[in-house]
């Protein structure tokens, strides 16, 4: 039984396949991948399946991490609650500041540690729900 | 006698010798024809008596023929005589009269400064002057009746004064001038400007000729023609930028040709309009370029980057100088202007920037899906694999890892060389980064039975950006472990040596080989490439590291011994942690938190000068602790964004403690609006949500606000100036001494005198409507006892001293900081005793 669900978008399938077999080592964790953020716009917009986190990809063609992010806090009271991770191959300094800013609870570089990502989601999660 | 009265009594000699004589000859006539008559009459007389054959005695005929003769003869001489005595006594008072005339002319001759040539009416010198003398080299003995043509270039052929002189009798009666060369006893030429007038008082025909030597003057006119010349051609020679002069008001006086090119105007188009046109319409609202002006007029010299605008209408991003020109006296006459075109500058370094992404985010896409699906085999996410290939994938990862390694690397590398390194710099410990660092170091240990030591003082407070001290750290603690032995150690220490912050990285390793020593901070080195190589390094970390550490002002250096291990070392300078300011005299204290030592430093002044002590925390852990004290502080100023929280956070616990539950407090952030904006800020009861940068006045009236007193009176600032720049630039300036009130005419500052009496008058000698001097009787005036008075002008020193005028200071030569320190230094002064400790 999962106790932290995660929806995560990203347009490299490889890259969602191999994020996914990293959240997989984390057997409470139940991951859900889309390759754009109409995605995920259109799987919140059932109000079938709800994360508890999503994790969003940056760069992306048509619609990048930032617009979906602030699509998404335009549709529900929920949406503004949820929180929101990007993973980006643009982690330096200033653009993390930026994406801060942008309202996600963190930034997470790519290449990422495919052993340690499911705790570091984990742990962010708790932190989010705790503040 | 001297030589020059002799002279003169050799010329009135010669004079004598030449006067006229006619009026000689007529006295000689009269008694000559009278003379006539008399015989005339007596041979007649004598012819009648014979013809009417009277014959009387013949002797006694020719007794009385010769009487009548001698009587003649006599009257004749005594005519003469008289005649002659009369004529003497004339002449002599003549030649006395003009003895005196002359002698008053020699004099002045001689002592004019210009030298003088006196010329008979053919042309032969009569007398020159000392000065002449001097110019040409000659004595007056030497050119007496010498043909003027000894001493000039003048055509000898014809016979005529006036035609040798080209001068016509017309010019030569009122005075004309010409341009001649004269000669000087050694035969050289030179430039003279000749004043040809008639003698009117002689009438003898003489020339005066008055000279001015023209060669300094004509050498030093063409100097300046071919020193301007060249400039000239320099400027507009410079045809790749554009630059042009403006007056102090802002017109343009000169423009070259790269200024048309660039600009788009010809030179008549733009000589006189305002230099304001080239900026954007916005811009000029809002009085940028003006502001620019007086910035230069300031500071000597202003630089900036911004859009202009082309005669056409289209933008181009400029890299512009203004520069002050400043006479001989350093007054101010203009300033030049430099404009640079550097939109394609702009645009290539916007393309490398967006191709340095691009490549960075193409290489890592790949790599993430390369290192992640390493990392999970690596990690056994695949499942057991047969030892030959686990030894395999262990390679590829570590080698995948490297690359990654090698990318950020050479990013930041690429940061650095291009000046685009960010750094957030906040309060620090430096003892948490190394803990932080280390802790995450061992995560990873590739060598697990290496030990990592720490040693940190507390207060090892720095300023610096986190992320990037931490880079640091873990760049010197993972060299140490790949170099360390199996089982070694590496010793890890924080300590405080009078205002550093000092880490020291020690490991036991080889050491750093001599020859390696000098090469050790540049790129890409390696004291041994297969060795390198073994420990995955990048040959870019200690150069990432080094420069890191120089832009937080501090200094990485090692020391090593070959076979004894190395030690890092990295000073940084020391911030301190709770700053409390001591012996104001203050009665009340306030907290400020704000992790920026700047703005801190800042802030703490105006409260300072508001009467109050200030103590300072940087991170809200640190304003917590101090806080803990129960009634401390009478307010807390807090900034928002801290290093370890949000300051909302702070607030609200604050509020649930009952001891801090009614403490005032004043947020200045930058993000106070978005605390104002928050959810259930109104129950914050906050006194006032102030953004950076602050306004000094809302801040003061927050502070009396939020200790329940009214804000004293703040000192009022006359400040009478006609240029309304600068009155703005020293409004800004001084806001931080009191009041500001400007005046730019002394009509303005009698107006203000008639309703208010201000603290102090900074004042400006030359007005529009008069001197800014005029203004001082009215300052003394009983009432408003000695207003004391900042003379703030271009003037050195005014004529006048009084004792109000406690300063004089010259614009050029005065920062605007002097003139605020001086102001307030006059204002504390002033303040009497009992005010200067404000009641709150």
């Amino acid at each position: 039984m999962s106790d932290l669900r995660i929806l995560y978008v990203d347009d490299e399938p490889d890259i969602r396949e191999v994020a996914l077999l990293s959240l997989g080592l984390d057997p409470a964790i139940e991951c859900r991948a889309v390759d754009s953020g109409a995605k995920m716009l259109e799987i919140l917009g059932q109000e079938q399946w709800l994360p508890d986190l999503i994790l969003l990809d940056v760069m992306m063609p048509g619609m990048d991490g930032p617009t979906t992010l602030a699509r998404f806090r335009e549709t529900s009271a929920a949406a503004m609650r949820t929180p929101v991770v990007f993973m980006t191959a643009r982690a330096q300094g200033f653009e993390r500041d930026r994406l801060l800013k942008l309202g996600a609870v963190a930034v997470i570089p790519k290449p990422f540690d495919p052993m340690r990502l499911a705790g570091q989601l984990r742990a962010i999660f708790e932190a989010a729900a705790m503040a | 006698m001297s030589r020059s009265e002799a002279d003169q009594q050799a010329w009135l000699n010669g004079l004598s010798e030449s006067s006229p004589k006619l009026r000689f000859i007529v006295p000689v006539l009269a008694a000559l024809s009278t003379f006539t008559v008399l015989a005339a009459s007596g041979l007649v007389w004598r012819l009648n008596t014979v013809v009417a054959g009277f014959a009387p005695n013949p002797i006694v005929q020719t007794a009385a023929l010769t009487g009548v003769l001698l009587a003649g003869l006599a009257l004749l001489l005594v005519a003469t005589a008289w005649l002659l005595w009369t004529r003497s006594r004339e002449r002599d008072a003549l030649l006395d009269e003009r003895k005196v005339y002359i002698r008053q002319q020699l004099a002045a001759f001689d002592n004019a400064h210009d030298p003088i040539v006196l010329l008979d009416r053919t042309g032969r010198i009569e007398l020159v002057n000392v000065a002449a003398e001097r110019l040409f080299g000659h004595s007056r003995n030497d050119l007496r009746m010498q043909d003027f043509s000894r001493l000039f270039e003048i055509d000898i052929c014809e016979d005529d004064l006036l035609a040798r002189l080209r001068i016509t009798k017309v010019e030569l009666d009122a005075g004309a001038t010409r341009e001649l060369w004269g000669y000087n006893d050694c035969g050289a030429r030179f430039p003279v400007e000749a004043t040809i007038r008639a003698m009117a008082s002689s009438g003898s025909g003489q020339v005066i000729i008055f000279v001015r030597d023209k060669s300094e003057r004509r050498a030093a006119q063409e100097a300046l023609r071919k020193s301007e010349r060249q400039l000239r051609l320099l400027i507009n020679g410079i045809s790749d930028n554009s630059l042009f002069l403006i007056d102090p008001n802002g017109l343009v006086t000169s423009w070259n040709d790269g200024a048309a090119r660039l600009l788009g105007y010809d030179a008549n188009e733009v000589i006189g309009q305002s230099f304001e046109r080239f900026h954007l319409d916005e811009e000029i609202a809002e009085g940028l370029p003006r502001r620019c002006l007086a910035i230069a007029k300031e500071e000597g010299r202003f630089e900036a980057q911004g859009w202009r605008v082309r005669k056409d209408g289209n933008r181009f991003w400029a890299d512009t100088t203004l520069e002050t020109i400043l006479d001989d006296d350093e007054n101010l006459i203009g300033f030049a202007k430099i404009v640079r075109d550097i939109s394609e500058k702009k645009r290539v370094e916007q393309l490398k920037d967006e191709f340095v992404a691009t490549v960075n985010h193409e290489l890592r896409t790949p790599l993430t899906s390369i290192a992640g699906s390493l990392g999970l085999l690596a990690g056994g996410a695949g499942g057991e694999l047969p030892a030959g290939a686990a030894r395999l994938i262990a390679i590829a990862h570590a080698n995948c890892q490297r690359l990654i390694r090698l990318i950020n690397d050479m990013l930041d590398v690429e940061k650095i060389e291009s000046g685009k390194m960010r750094f957030e710099m906040a309060h620090q410990s430096l003892a948490d980064i190394v803990n932080r660092s280390v802790e995450a170091m061992s995560d990873y240990a590739d060598q697990p039975d290496i030990r990592i030591e720490v040693t940190a003082d507390q207060g090892s407070d720095v300023r610096g950006d986190a992320d990037r001290l931490v880079q640091v750290v873990t760049n010197l603690v993972s060299n140490a472990v790949k170099f360390s032995p199996r089982g070694g150690c590496v010793y890890v220490s924080v300590t405080s040596i009078d205002r550093l912050v000092r880490l020291c990285v020690r490991d036991e390793g080889p050491g750093i080989p001599d020859e390696f020593r000098s090469r050790i901070f540049t790129k890409f080195a390696q004291a041994d490439s297969s060795d390198t190589r073994q420990k995955g390094g990048t040959g870019l970390g200690l150069v990432i590291a080094k420069e890191i550490v120089e832009r937080h002002g501090g200094a990485l250096w090692f020391e090593s011994e070959v076979g004894n291990g190395a030690q890092f070392y990295v000073d940084l300078p020391r911030a301190s942690g709770i700053v409390t300011q001591t012996g104001t005299g203050a009665e009340h204290t306030v907290l400020l938190c704000e992790d920026d030592a700047d703005i801190a430093a800042v802030l703490t002044q105006i409260l300072e000068r508001e009467g109050l002590a200030v103590e300072t925390a940087h991170t809200i852990a640190q304003a917590r602790a101090a806080l803990a004290e129960p009634d401390r502080y009478r307010a807390l100023l807090l900034d928002l964004v801290l290093p370890d929280g949000d300051g909302i956070s702070l607030i609200r616990s604050l509020r649930g403690a009952k001891e801090t539950h009614e403490l005032p407090i004043i947020v200045v952030s930058a993000e106070a609006e978005r605390g104002r904006e928050s959810d259930g800020a109104a129950a914050l009861n906050v006194v006032d949500w102030m953004d950076k940068p602050v306004e000094i006045e809302r801040l003061r009236r927050a502070v009396h606000a939020a200790l329940g007193r009214v804000a004293t009176q703040r000192p009022v600032v006359l400040h009478v100036e006609d240029d309304h720049d600068i009155l703005q630039v020293t409004a800004s300036a001084l806001s931080g001494c009191g009041e500001i009130v400007p005046a730019d005419s002394l009509a303005a500052a009698r107006a203000f005198l008639a309703r208010r009496t201000p603290d102090l008058v900074i004042l400006d000698i030359g007005l529009g409507d008069g001197s800014g001097l005029d203004l001082l009787p009215e300052l003394g005036a009983p009432a408003k006892t000695l207003i004391p008075v900042v003379i703030f002008s271009v003037q050195d020193s005014p004529e006048v001293l009084l004792p109000q005028i406690k300063a004089v200071m010259v614009k050029s030569k005065t920062s605007l900081n002097q003139l605020a320190q001086t102001v307030q230094q006059l204002l504390d002064r002033a303040k009497p005793i009992t005010e200067r400790k404000i009641a709150i």
